[in-house]
């Protein structure tokens, strides 16, 4: 199953560094920075579509980028104060994703 | 929405669009009511040839102007200013409806002592986060109480206040107050304070109407005001599409609050709705952040996780709103029927919950960054609709499919081989991979169901024939896509398939065609009875206990009995009638036409005046009776009390004299401790772009809680930009509807008005050297078009202090579809929200503007 393989660590580490600098931009509250960061995991996230979705393990991976981009939304698109305590759990979740 | 909503209680016109014939005054701002309302307008010209005064408010002079009484010129985006002039002369030479506002207002409430406004706190109110950039409300509550918002999708905001947070205060006794307004932390205080530097000349140096034509505004208001006379505002699109829109309609309804010209004949705020049925797609929304008539979509970053929480966290506990959890409950009966029960919370964890704005500006951003992949494009042609169009284009292109369901090619739908990038080279068709699906759709005579006017008026309308070819109403299009998904998902085991798996989707099919029967839609959001399927009369009889169903439950009481149809009903009231027209289709909620009507009455339940009389109380028969459907328990006498000894909830806690029951405490809120998110009272801020400096807070130009988001492509224009020094603002006409399609592709019509055109006043276009049909090219940092000029004095500079400012205006409506077309207006504006709704800015921004034409391919193409 072409779903079950690994994912390209280089690309996971781009979309890591692109949350941290979101979140260490969290003082100016910095449009850019998110808007690299939804680039990068989207592109995770397609990069595991591309391989596939049939496997459990694809769609678990696909369920857990899905909800890095819903909580990355929430910190670039927040409904009242940005909720910066989940978009770091998000960027936990997505550090598992590449184990 | 919301500012209605926060200040009466409902988010909607709060009057029937006939009972604008009763008005003694009608100030219409914000729209071009004769031009792009005619219908109602007609209302309008009634109640002047009656005597009225009619009052039009706005940057150019248009038909609407032409027909009014007084015309007051103002730049635009300054319309605060100009409402909270109104406010302080009434205020200051006490023309205020003294009687109506002390009993049915919160103008004597007292409020914390942490409160302060922007002329205190460097331009903000207390509460300002400016790491954050949003307000904390603890300390615009009423003094030791925590008030519930009746705006629901704002209620989440008081989880803020901690866990605890139940709105329990509330129960405990009436907020405080001071009767005598003295208290310098009472509402009327703080309100004198907050607009003492709105005077007649601060006005005329921000809006740059005369001072004498605003006092004379100001003054009709008041002169017909009171107990025998009583006046209207009627607004659009051109108060809503402000980074201070919510707060432009706020400052109405405390000017209408203060006059008593709310719940009466001839009284009210109408909210002119920019499209058909716009009122009815907020009630049962296409909003993102609303389940259907106002209940909150549930948040996972909130008290939500479980029904419990959900309706813990979101019920107020006193006023009508404490009956949310019955609504809540038949909604999911009606959603899930019989997967919905009481131990998988009625199926409440099918609903998708919320983690972010959603709405249309930020979606249109996560296209361009690829978090979306797909896109359903029904009613709307965002590529000339949406603003920073070359950004709608950039999203688009960027999807994986997008499906456009229309009667004619859109330029939405054509994006991919005819939009301004791909004449401009920036984009080829054969470098983007959207897969297209363009489906032909039903004209409106082609399909039968309901329209929801502006006035919550709901209209049934029959099919005239049924559509040629392929063509097929929404209805039948959604229920067959619902009905292909559920059987491709039946067999699924994820546990995000189960709502699809549970949804009810049982409708009459009718026909070859299979088109679904729209009554029983409407059946369905009525409400019934689950265990013998018995329409309710009305939604006094929804359960919490999963005992009925309802799809929405403002509209109960639509559809009572099997065969009883009230949107069909059209039966009109004969001349001298009550003017209520009570059988003439059906109004929600509970077919009243005048929302609030308990106020027609005084606090002992007599009409304030026998030419002003609409309901009132009948004390022999023990009940309210007049002209409308009472908006108040028919048998509440005005001399009830709640007995605070007893901590009464919902309705109980609200006094016989208190007619705004969907308040926590019945009264209207001139000032709005909760519901908000840009602060209790209006206060003037420039536009997010602006030629020129606040004069009234010179440390904030504009909203502090503005949703901006610049990046390149989306820049934003610095305050008072030389390259940029023209206001520029956009709007409708009377010959091409909705997004230009409908009209521009049909000859007689397009013929109407032709071409795209540019309104330019005869000052600028000496300075430019300009005359009519020259061209023009209109620049800003997110593009730039070109455009034919029309020389008119319709539209004026204005003179700010020692500066003169030009205004420029322009149809949106044209681009590159049809036998009428244009350049897209739209690509000159940026992607901004306002904080409250994330409505979007088109009518105040600065641009440049110079004679000549675009050198590059698009201006060429059109120059053939």
């Amino acid at each position: 199953m072409r779903g079950a393989r690994s994912l390209p660590n280089e690309r996971i580490e781009r979309a890591l560094a692109a949350i941290d600098r979101a979140i260490a931009a969290a003082p100016e509250r910095d449009g850019a920075s998110f808007s690299q960061a939804v680039q990068e995991v989207s592109a995770v996230r397609d990069e595991v579509a591309t391989h596939g979705r049939a496997t459990p393990e694809a769609r678990r991976r696909l369920d857990t980028l899905n909800a890095v981009l819903s909580m990355i939304l929430a910190g670039h698109f927040p409904l009242g104060a940005p909720p910066w305590d989940e978009v770091r759990k998000a960027r936990g979740w997505l550090a598992e994703v590449q184990l | 929405m919301p500012s209605l909503g926060a200040s009466y209680g409902r988010g909607s016109a709060t009057m029937s669009l006939w009972d604008l014939e009763s008005s003694d005054c009608v100030v219409i701002m914000g729209s071009n009511m004769a031009e792009n309302h005619p219908v109602a307008f007609r209302f309008v010209v009634e109640a002047q040839r009656r005597g009225a005064t009619v009052i039009h408010v706005d940057p150019r002079f248009t038909r609407t102007s032409a027909m009014a009484d007084i015309h007051a010129p103002i730049r635009a985006g300054s319309d605060i200013a100009f409402l909270g002039g109104i406010i302080r002369h009434l205020l200051e030479n006490d023309l205020w409806f003294r009687e109506y506002a002390l009993a049915y207002s919160n103008i004597a409430h007292i409020i914390e002592d942490g409160y302060l406004g922007p002329d205190d706190n460097d331009g903000v109110f207390s509460g300002f986060d400016e790491a954050t950039g949003t307000y904390e409300t603890e300390t615009w509550q009423y003094k030791g109480k925590v008030v519930p918002s009746v705006v629901g999708e704002h209620r989440v905001a008081h989880a803020e206040h901690g866990p605890d947070d139940d709105f329990e205060s509330m129960t405990e006794s009436r907020p405080p107050v001071d009767m005598t307004l003295a208290d310098p932390r009472c509402v009327y205080q703080i309100l004198r304070r907050h607009y003492a530097r709105y005077t007649p000349e601060m006005v005329e140096q921000i809006t740059g109407c005369p001072a004498e034509t605003f006092l004379r505004v100001a003054d009709a208001l008041a002169r017909n005001s009171g107990r025998e006379r009583t006046g209207a505002f009627c607004y659009a699109v051109g108060w809503t599409h402000h980074s201070v829109g919510v707060q432009i309609i706020r400052a109405a309804t405390i000017i209408q609050s203060l006059l008593g010209n709310v719940g009466r004949p001839g009284s009210g705020i109408m909210a002119l709705r920019g499209h058909v049925s716009i009122q009815g797609s907020t009630d049962i929304p296409t909003l993102y952040n609303m389940l259907p008539t106002y209940l909150p979509q549930p948040n996972a970053l909130n008290r939500h996780a479980t029904l419990a929480e959900y309706l813990h966290t979101e019920t107020p506990t006193t006023g009508w709103w404490a009956n949310m959890p019955k609504y809540m409950v038949s909604l999911l009966k009606a959603w899930y029927g019989e997967h919905a029960t009481a131990e998988n919370e009625f199926g409440y964890q099918h609903i998708p919950k919320l983690t972010g704005d959603l709405s249309y500006e930020p979606i249109t951003l996560s296209m361009v960054d690829g978090m979306v992949k797909g896109m359903f494009v029904l009613g709307q042609n965002p590529v000339v609709g949406a603003v920073n169009s070359d950004m709608v284009v950039r999203g688009l292109s960027k999807l994986k499919w997008m499906v456009v369901r229309d009667f004619a090619m859109t330029e939405t739908a054509n994006f991919w081989k005819d939009s301004r990038l791909i004449q401009r080279g920036e984009l080829s068709p054969d470098r983007i991979g959207t897969e297209m699906f363009f489906l032909p759709a039903a004209m409106p005579g082609e399909k039968d169901g309901t329209v929801t006017n502006t006035a919550r008026l709901v209209q049934w309308h029959d099919m005239v024939c049924e559509a040629p070819g392929e063509s097929r109403s929404d209805l039948w299009f959604i229920y067959h896509l619902g009905r292909r998904l559920k059987e491709l998902y039946a067999d699924s085991a994820e546990a995000r398939d189960s709502g699809l798996q549970a949804l009810t989707w049982s409708y009459t099919l009718r026909g070859e065609r299979q088109e679904p029967d729209p009554e029983d839609v409407l059946r369905e959001i009525n409400g019934y009875t689950i265990a013998d399927h018995v329409q309710v009369s009305g939604f006094t009889e929804l359960k919490d206990d999963g005992s009925t169903a309802c799809g929405a439950w403002c509209y109960s009481g639509i559809f009572p009995e099997a065969n009883t149809n009230l949107s069909r009903s059209r039966r009109p009231d004969r001349p001298g009638g009550p003017n209520s027209h009570a059988g003439w289709a059906y109004a929600w909620p509970s077919n009243r036409r005048t929302l609030y009507n308990r106020a027609s009455a005084d606090p002992e339940g007599r009409p304030w005046s026998e030419r002003k009389k609409k309901i009132w109380w009948d004390e022999a028969a023990g009940k309210w009776t007049g002209y409308d459907v009472p908006d108040f328990p028919v048998d509440k006498a005005p001399g009830y009390r709640p007995d605070w000894s007893t901590r009464p909830h919902g309705m109980d806690a609200i006094g016989g004299a208190d007619p705004f029951i969907m308040e926590a405490d019945g009264r209207c809120m001139i000032f709005v401790p909760s519901g908000l998110k840009d602060g209790p009272l209006p206060a003037h801020y420039e536009p997010v772009e602006s030629p020129v400096k606040n004069l009234m807070y010179r440390s904030r130009s504009y909203n502090p809680v503005a949703k901006l988001w610049t990046r390149p492509g989306n820049e934003m224009h610095p305050e008072a930009d030389p390259r940029f020094p023209h206001i520029f603002t956009t709007y409708r006409l009377t010959e091409i509807h909705c997004g230009g399609i409908p009209s521009r592709v049909m000859p007689h019509t397009a013929e109407l008005q032709p071409e795209g055109f540019v309104e330019i006043s005869p000052e600028l276009a000496a300075e430019h050297g300009l005359k009519s049909l020259d061209w023009t090219v209109l620049s800003t940092l997110r593009g730039e078009i070109e455009v034919k000029a029309m020389v008119t004095e319709r539209m004026r500079a204005f003179r700010l202090g020692d500066r003169t400012v030009h205004q420029i205006g322009m149809p949106w409506l044209y681009g590159h579809e049809g036998y009428a077309t244009g350049d897209i207006a739209n690509v000159l504006f940026a992607i901004s929200g306002d904080p409250n709704v994330s409505i979007h800015t088109t009518k105040a921004i600065t641009c440049n503007l110079r004679p000549g034409r675009l050198a590059h391919a698009g201006g060429e193409i059109l120059a053939q």
